[in-house]
């Protein structure tokens, strides 16, 4: 038995049932990924009479053969899970059960049974736990030809928050969709806040973001922008401050950027 | 590019009066979707994963019926609840359902019923631009009721993208003051995102609305050279002599806005030297 169980043991004995089963599902389906992990929280957390409701109910249709079922069923699922969090939504969210069918459905021939089961992904990944075994199709789907596809992956992905993921996540930042590649920048914004990248992929991000910069769609040249205001430095600062953009979206971008670069170098 | 903001632009909520979630899924599926762009999978995939949702149908519904109801008291309720909803940020609104039913009441609908038809579609175009409300108010731009004329060049504005400028254009010289402010007052929203040829027209169009006999018409003139931002209206600013507080605030705004426009962009000695000319 490993020292996490052990110590999820000893928490959930204590009394901290939440504490416990967070702590197996970090170790049983994130990195570390250990299999003595996942079985304790088998073991130790069965499913609960709301979890099962789900499991049988919305859940169960949306692994139905019927297309229009499957889309209503997952219509509900996306709808509890981006509504506002509460302790009966995270019963059921929270847990390998749910993600494990959710992640069968991104490989579903219906796109949009795809999309769903990608947004809610990503909001378990956000306000839960994240789920590692989603990381190979999303990847796929990264790759996808169909640009809503792209964009749900791409969020998802950076959800995951995975040291190994940019390599993935850069081709986007060039997509021919634009709306894909100010999600890109957008989330990779986010990344950057948790330190997830590293020196080396911060720089590429920057170089791309300067680029950007010249974008033909102004919501991404604000996106890029936003990330220069986190990353840049006094060179970003002056490439920013002599620049002129006709979109009034991006000039507030820009001079909200030159203010946060300045307090952040001294300046 | 869109002339009008797109729906993550915080301007445009500030500019209505509301505010929007930073960009949440159903929000990108709306912009992908009923923007601009029109594209067909944004639409199906939020018509199926959020349109019906039991939340908006919860309150959609019974405005839906007296909306569609065959009484006309009932439509008018109708009307009144959604002007009532939209004066708060009320996402439910910004739903393809709700500009549909709308746009029908638009075609088939007569004098109060229309009136409040057409406003009603504004406080809704502002956060969710429908681009079918575009083609649906063009016929409206020339309505013999002005508050009419005027609520649908709202609505031409802010759901057209880059070419309705000209579709709002000749209202700027209509004869009634209600409908040359909003003609001049909707085209300054995202102004800075028209083609040059629509810039010159407009500027041209905005000074000679500073000679307007309406206050109002006049400071929305104002204002809208402030967007422009083309320091070769300066000097027509600067000729104003503004004796009230809240014209010597709209002036000065106004000249400020060019002269910041002037400042980032890489002008010419002949543009710095109007400059300091309309500082005068």
């Amino acid at each position: 038995m490993t020292k996490v169980v052990e110590q999820a043991r000893r928490l959930r004995a204590e009394g901290k049932t939440a504490t416990a089963e967070t702590l197996l599902l970090e170790a049983g389906w994130g990195l570390p990924n250990r299999e003595a992990a996942r079985q304790a929280y088998d073991e130790m957390f069965p499913p609960n009479a709301i979890l099962k409701q789900w499991l049988d109910g919305a859940l169960a249709d949306a692994q139905s053969q019927d297309r229009d079922v499957k889309r209503k069923a997952l219509a509900a699922v996306v709808h509890e899970a981006l509504s506002e969090a509460t302790p009966s939504s995270g019963v059921w969210l929270r847990s390998p059960r749910t993600t494990g069918i959710l992640i069968a459905l991104l490989r579903d021939p219906d796109p949009v049974a795809a999309d769903g089961a990608c947004l809610t992904l990503c909001r378990v990944f956000s306000l839960y736990f994240r789920d590692q075994r989603a990381y190979k199709d999303l990847v796929t789907l990264l790759g996808s030809v169909r640009w809503l596809t792209r964009m749900w992956a791409v969020r998802a992905v950076c959800a995951l928050r995975r040291p190994d993921s940019f390599q993935h996540i850069e081709t986007l930042l060039a997509d021919p969709e634009p709306m894909v590649r100010s999600q890109t920048f957008d989330w990779l914004d986010r990344s950057a806040q948790m330190d997830v990248l590293s020196e080396k992929e911060l720089l590429r991000l920057e170089r791309a973001a300067r680029a950007a910069l010249q974008d033909g769609n102004a919501t991404v040249r604000a996106r890029a922008t936003t990330v220069l205001a986190r990353i840049g430095d006094r060179t970003t600062l002056e490439q920013l401050s002599g620049r002129y953009d006709p979109s009034r979206l991006v000039q507030n971008t820009i001079a909200w950027a030159i203010k946060e670069i300045s307090a952040r170098s001294g300046d | 590019m869109p002339r009008v903001p797109n729906l993550g632009d915080p301007l445009i909520y500030k500019r209505l009066g509301v505010e929007r979630a930073s960009s949440d899924e159903a929000g990108l599926l709306l912009e992908a979707g009923w923007g601009p762009a029109f594209d067909a999978a944004a639409r199906e995939a939020y018509e199926v994963l959020f349109a019906g949702s039991p939340a908006f149908e919860t309150k959609w519904g019974p405005i839906h019926a007296d909306l569609t109801s065959p009484h006309a008291a009932d439509r008018l309720r109708g009307l009144e609840l959604i002007l009532k909803a939209a004066c708060e940020p009320q996402q439910w609104l910004w739903n393809p359902r709700v500009t549909e039913a709308l746009l029908e009441l638009l075609r088939t609908a007569e004098g109060v019923a229309l009136e409040k038809a057409g406003l009603a579609l504004v406080r809704i175009l502002g956060p969710f631009p429908d681009r079918r409300a575009h083609g649906a108010c063009l016929p409206l731009l020339t309505h013999p009721l002005p508050r009419i004329r005027a609520s649908a060049v709202w609505s031409v504005g802010l759901s057209g993208g880059a070419g309705a400028w000209s579709d709002v254009l000749p209202l700027i010289s209509d004869g009634i003051a209600e409908v040359r402010q909003a003609a001049l007052s909707s085209l300054s929203n995202g102004y800075s995102d028209l083609p040059e040829e629509g810039r010159a027209q407009l500027q041209s169009a905005a000074i000679a609305a500073l000679k307007d006999r309406v206050d109002g018409v006049r400071l929305a003139a104002v204002a809208m050279l402030g967007s422009i931002g083309d320091t070769a209206s300066l000097q027509a600013l600067a000729d104003i002599k503004p004796r009230r507080m809240v014209w010597r605030e709209a002036v000065n705004t106004a000249i400020a806005e060019i002269l910041k426009r002037a400042a980032s962009t890489p002008g010419s000695g002949r543009e710095r030297s109007a400059s300091r000319k309309g500082l005068k």
